[in-house]
């Protein structure tokens, strides 16, 4: 499949091929299969022509953040062979280190799905889950979602400027008051962001929002026969694969 | 007259995206108490001027020099309690729950003590007409308040410098007059004046120098 063609598959098609990889990743517990599983969505992204290490770049914040997870869902597990000890308790077992990897493959495989579906815009995206019945509301609040996501990292960079430009400082604050500013600052941005929606809802009424029971839309989507052919070998790859799982994993 | 440096900008460049520089090789000093207007059409780089001397953005290359320190190294909470600089949308500055605590903001955390804290916010409720607000959640106000309400709070530190970012905008007559007699009072204490504005009439009674931008470039800089 050329990069061009896995770009131009049906939204859907690509909804259902996350929809394969992230069950698998979800149901299986074993952190080989959870391995491979990872390098087949490491492939996957390749073929839509996105870079697994750019794309890792970034989101690598997310990244320690799952692994500081990971570690500390590792100290709490005593099973296996204990790897680090202080007195009679073991802070680290091979049973907690072989949770925290399959976290880990969990988690990078869920991310690579994202990745794919970031070769469609957002509106593709809702198109498609509206074509697949989901209630127009749902998926107009679902693309509204993601338009906002970048409006409100920007907005948190503003206020955290606007700190900074009142002369503080907040990393040599006292605990006390680096919470009190935060817990400060959480409700004037929680009241703008209600504020914000009040105002959208209103202008989207005045756009004449649900005035008709159904909604006809510019864009239609149509599944081609590559759709189909993707659909189908992904379906009963993951049912291969499944009970490739149960089978020699599970048995 | 030998007038000192407040703000200067030495071959300073600056761009978003490396393919496309907005500020090109720019040379500009502002002076210690002086009432300077940057004017010129949308798009001209005034905003982004603005904020890079008010140590917001950071330049690409070439030395921003804030009152004779390295700006590029100064971290911006250094560089705000000398400069002040109030944005184009009052929203993205107000951070408290009600008008008093937002002028007291940025004090209360830079443990002023309690008597300088109530003095400052009671005399900046005054200046400004907001003493009726001093409950109201700031975000609740209308455009006009809440530009007087950040105005007040950057004041609260009280900067030697101070960048205003089209300060008349949701502003009525009676306001701007306000504001007038404000930017009158400060040029009086010798605090200097950045303001980037589009209303002639308010740059001519305020400013003494007019820095015309455009296209990146200060094209013109005159005094009145």
């Amino acid at each position: 499949m050329s990069m061009t063609t896995a770009f131009s598959l049906d939204p859907r098609t690509k909804l259902f091929l996350v929809a394969c990889l992230s069950s698998c990743a979800v149901i299986t517990t074993h952190w080989a299969f959870l391995s491979g599983l990872w390098v087949v969505s490491i492939l996957l992204l390749l073929v839509f022509g996105i870079s697994p290490w750019d794309m890792m770049k970034k989101i690598r914040l997310l990244l320690y953040m799952v692994i500081f997870i990971a570690m500390m869902q590792s100290i709490f597990i005593s099973a296996g062979q204990a790897l680090i000890t202080i007195g009679n308790i073991s802070l680290m077992t091979t049973g907690g280190l072989l949770m925290a990897m399959e976290f880990v493959f969990r988690m990078l495989i869920i991310v690579c799905s994202a990745g794919i579906l970031s070769t469609s815009n957002s509106r593709e995206i809702i198109q498609g889950l509206i074509q697949l019945k989901l209630p127009y509301e749902l998926a107009f609040m679902a693309s509204l979602g993601i338009r906002f996501i970048p409006v409100f990292a920007e907005e948190l960079r503003n206020t955290m400027t606007a700190v900074q430009l009142r002369g503080i400082d907040i990393r040599v604050l006292p605990w006390r008051q680096k919470i009190e500013v935060m817990t400060g600052l959480f409700q004037p941005v929680v009241a703008g962001a209600i504020i914000k929606s009040r105002s959208l809802a209103m202008s989207i009424e005045m756009r004449g929002f649900r005035a008709y029971p159904t909604r006809s839309s510019y864009l239609l989507l149509k599944y081609e026969r590559k759709d189909y052919v993707v659909m189908i070998c992904s379906g009963l790859l993951t049912a291969i694969l499944m009970f490739g799982y149960f089978f020699w994993f599970q048995a | 007259m030998n007038r000192e440096i407040a703000l200067e900008l030495k071959n300073l460049v600056f761009s978003y995206r490396p393919e496309s520089i907005l500020i090109e090789q720019m040379n500009l000093a502002l002076f210690k108490g002086e009432a300077a207007a940057l004017v010129g059409p949308n798009g001209a780089g005034k905003t982004t001027l603005g904020k890079l001397m008010a140590g917001i953005l950071k330049p690409s290359s070439g030395q921003l020099i804030i009152f004779g320190e390295e700006g590029k190294t100064l971290p911006l909470h250094r560089i705000a309690q000398r400069v002040g600089y109030c944005f184009q949308n009052p929203e993205h500055q107000l951070l408290a729950v009600s008008v008093e605590d937002e002028i007291a903001f940025g004090l209360k955390y830079r443990s002023a003590g309690q008597d300088h804290i109530s003095r400052v916010t009671e005399s900046l409720l005054k200046l400004f007409e907001i003493e009726r607000l001093r409950k109201a959640f700031p975000l609740n106000l209308s455009w006009g308040e809440k530009r007087r309400v950040v105005l007040a709070a950057s004041l609260a530190l009280d900067p030697e410098f101070i960048i205003l970012d089209e300060p008349t905008n949701g502003l009525d007559d009676e306001q701007i007059e306000t504001l007038n007699r404000v930017l009158g009072g400060l040029h009086e204490r010798g605090i200097g004046v950045l303001l980037i504005s589009h209303n002639q009439s308010f740059v001519e009674i305020n400013a003494q120098r007019i820095l015309q931008m455009e296209e990146g470039k200060i094209v013109n800089d005159y005094c009145l």
